[in-house]
């Protein structure tokens, strides 16, 4: 019988084990989808304004390999000849890119739950991994949204501190659970938005100064360099002298050692500041949740005093300031909220916002704010209201993946992500028609 | 122009004169089960529909778009002027919402202009007995259709519990709703009894007092999570606030409660505040149900039901009032707009009316 130390692996190569996996955790995730297999539909919205019909789409481990108007089914070579091709599952409807929801309401509790709020915290490092149980409430959020047509969303540390953390566009996997795919971004949260304080009224300010602060730092990181090297000089400098010194054989009272340089002050790190810098390198795109006309103009200013890659969230005013926002190339996402302004005062509808934006060439993505309910009915508002339906449906899928750096959605095509909707109306905005979302198997 | 050709026909339509019978032939009719029906022609004459069925040879006018009920909002606070509430007294049975309308209230001509024809405006639910509502038209001649509505009250917790006057608990508010009946059931709630509950043990409580009472089972308006008490409710036609965006627990009750053979009418209080907030509510409760047709009863036939008028209201049927909304799509399609609204056979809205007017 061996003793029961060599059965069991030592605590240390455990420990070491899960901490690799947890290191490697953010990139890299396996989804979990396996089976290989085609959808015939009706028809398939490829992208804004192109349908292709009948539509034919192989999917295999969840991501789109084909669509075509015919069916291309290859059966696959086996060493024992011509194997099976894969199934065909017919539906009726029209198939359509899965939604994108660039501001969703979505996160791990433990995260969002915490009281003191660090600039430096990171939600690809909070998000579980893709067990089935390990965080049931989370996998109800995303079965929710799943529900309402979401593929892929944008899971924000904060929405309501200066800095509340960084946080990341992610996609669905098979356990309902997100992982983090696309880009980073840095939440922040100015004036009227910032939760608390009469100090609300200068957060802007207090946010510039503080990447104006982290480039200061940068720069004065470059003179410690020099002044390290100076003082190497000095150093060697004084060496000599020194040698020269005490060899000196006539040495009188008066001859004086020489002084030994001073060893420059190495600035000091710091996490929330290094999360400010990776913004100022366009590592981090930057999303401001600014509201008031005030607040998307300190963005404006922000974008004009620093190489940021801007993005205003919320932007109840943004149409306001649209031409300055389409000339600095800032995207807006909009969330439908509740539309208390359609009340009576239509030239503040969520409609009017969206079009005056759109008009003016700004990039607008349409997102939930956390009532994915909303999404489809709103932007089926939009198209009532005159709206281009092609613009609007760009608006909730290829616009927002855009701006999240989600490649792999926004549209049906080759590589994409086979998380779809299926609608059987003349639009997925039809709610007397069928609506269901297809997850990958 | 169409919204202009039905103002046209139907201007005699005011005074409660008489009038020629008008034959509507709309591309189609939302029917009874949620779908869309062709060649359908609509007979009004004198405020009501008279005639649905197949289009006459001649004398018909078409007219574009869908036409579909107007939405009946069942239990709102749309129209009040200020809050209709007493909260001195424990027990307000003989407040009437009708006494607190503001006949200016600017919501109407927005409702008017999101298709719902007619509002159930209920006291603010704060008490164990609030008093009665009142049923109005949102636009047209006529504005009270029904001075006197039900009794409502509430038995929720959030509502009711009050340290000063009390109920403190759910024990002691059924215990004054069964000292109100004991004294007089019939002048109280003779006229039907809408109750707001949140849990299980004040559905039973009410449903067995309203038993002793020699009353019909009370209408239950049903907030807090309907998972919780969906037992309860199964066959049963219930109110729920308008929900727009359900949680997937949410949608999965209605769906699993709908199945049951529960009927929903869908009322504004307590939910989504918008003008817009019952259509929303409905389109979300045909995306979690599947049922377009359930969905849209339930901010029609649903609703004009759990008031006393079913078949008078919130349907397109012979003997129903011709309230009725032109759609130039499904009113289920988000994408839909309102061409034109009828209330009492009677024009009474139209886009280009509204921009002029702005």
């Amino acid at each position: 019988m061996l003793p029961r130390d060599l059965l069991a692996p030592p605590l240390g190569v455990l420990l070491t084990l899960s901490l690799l996996s947890s290191a490697a955790r953010p990139q890299d995730q396996d989804p979990g989808y396996t089976r290989t297999y085609v959808i015939q539909a009706d028809a398939a919205w490829v992208a804004p304004g192109e349908v292709v019909a009948p539509a034919f789409v192989q999917i295999s481990e969840g991501k789109i390999d084909w669509v075509s108007s015919q069916d291309r089914r290859v059966a696959p070579r086996t060493p024992f000849g011509a194997g099976e091709k894969p199934p065909i599952v017919k539906v009726e409807g029209t198939l359509a890119a899965g939604i994108v929801d660039a501001w969703s309401g979505l996160g791990p509790g433990e995260l969002l739950g915490e009281r003191r709020v660090r600039p430096e915290r990171r939600m690809r490092e909070a998000l579980p991994a893709l067990y089935s149980g390990e965080d049931a409430g989370l996998q109800a959020q995303v079965l929710t949204a799943r529900n309402a047509g979401i593929a892929a969303v944008y899971l924000a540390t904060g929405s309501s501190a200066l800095r509340s953390g960084i946080g990341t566009a992610a996609a669905f996997a098979a356990v309902d659970l997100p992982y983090a795919t696309g880009r980073e971004a840095l939440d922040c949260a100015i004036g009227g938005a910032v939760a608390g304080g009469p100090e609300a009224s200068y957060q802007a300010e207090e946010l510039s100064g503080a990447f104006a602060a982290a480039r200061a730092w940068r720069d004065s990181l470059d003179d410690y360099d020099e002044q390290l090297e100076k003082y190497e000089k000095d150093l060697e400098e004084y060496a000599k002298k020194l040698d020269e010194f005490v060899k000196k054989e006539d040495r009188s009272d008066k001859d004086k050692p020489p002084t030994r340089p001073k060893r420059p002050k190495k600035p000091q790190a710091d996490a929330a500041r290094d999360v400010l810098l990776e913004a100022l390198d366009g590592k981090l795109q930057v999303r401001v949740r600014a509201e008031s006309l005030a607040d998307v103009r300190a963005v404006l200013a922000m974008d004009g005093q620093f190489d940021l890659d801007l993005v205003v969230v919320g932007g109840l005013e943004a149409d306001l300031a649209a031409e300055a926002l389409a000339d600095a190339r800032i995207p807006v996402i909009l969330a439908p909220g509740p539309d208390i302004h359609a009340d009576g005062h239509g030239e503040r509808s969520f409609a009017a916002r969206w079009m005056r934006l759109h008009d003016a060439g700004v990039e607008v993505a349409i997102a939930s704010g956390g009532a994915e309910g909303l999404l489809l009915a709103r932007a089926g508002q939009l198209v009532a209201a005159g709206a281009d339906p092609n613009a609007v449906w760009a608006s909730l899928t290829a616009v927002p993946a855009r701006i999240l750096g989600l490649s792999a959605h926004g549209g049906i095509a080759p590589g994409k992500d086979a998380s779809m909707i299926l609608f059987g109306g003349s639009s997925p905005f039809d709610a007397s028609a069928p609506f269901q979302t297809h997850k990958p198997k | 122009m169409l919204g202009t050709l039905l103002l046209t026909l139907a201007a005699g339509g005011t005074g409660g004169e008489p009038t020629a019978a008008l034959v509507l032939l709309p591309d189609a009719v939302v029917a009874l089960d949620g779908t869309l029906q062709r060649g359908v022609a609509v007979t009004i004459e004198d405020g009501r529909i008279t005639a649905v069925g197949p289009a006459p040879a001649e004398g018909a006018v078409r007219v574009h778009g869908v036409l579909a009920p107007g939405m009946v909002d069942a239990y709102s606070a749309w129209g009040a002027d200020g809050f209709v509430f007493e909260e001195s007294r424990q027990l307000t049975p003989g407040l009437r919402a009708a006494d607190g309308v503001d006949p200016e209230s600017e919501a109407f001509a927005g409702l008017l202009a999101r298709g719902v024809t007619a509002v159930h405006l209920v006291p603010e639910p704060s008490n164990v007995l609030a008093g009665r509502g009142v049923l109005l038209a949102t636009g047209g001649a006529l504005q009270m259709l029904a001075a006197q509505t039900a009794q409502t009250g509430s038995l929720r917790a959030s509502a009711i519990y009050d340290q000063r006057v009390g109920p403190t608990s759910l024990a002691g508010g059924l215990e004054l709703l069964e000292a109100a009946l004991a004294e007089s059931a019939q002048d109280v709630a003779g006229d039907g009894l809408w109750l707001a509950v949140q849990e299980s043990e004040g559905v039973r409580g009410a449903r067995a007092l309203c038993e002793r009472a020699g009353l019909a089972m009370p209408l239950l308006v049903c907030h807090g999570d309907l998972g919780g008490y969906g037992g309860d409710l199964a066959g049963a036609l219930v109110v729920v606030p308008a929900d727009p965006q359900p949680s997937a627990r949410a949608a999965e009750v209605w769906k699993r409660l709908a199945a049951s053979g529960t009927r929903f009418a869908v009322g504004s209080r307590g939910g989504n505040p918008e003008l817009n907030g019952l259509r929303t509510a409905a389109m979300a409760l045909s995306r979690a149900t599947g049922d377009a047709g359930a969905a849209w009863a339930a901010v029609t036939a649903h609703p004009a039901e759990a008031l006393g008028m079913a078949g008078e209201m919130g349907v397109i049927a012979p003997g129903a009032r011709a309230d009725l909304v032109l759609w130039s799509a499904h009113p289920l399609d988000a994408a839909a707009r309102v061409e034109a609204v009828m209330i009492g056979g009677e024009t009474v809205w139209r886009p280009s009316a509204a921009e002029e007017a702005r």
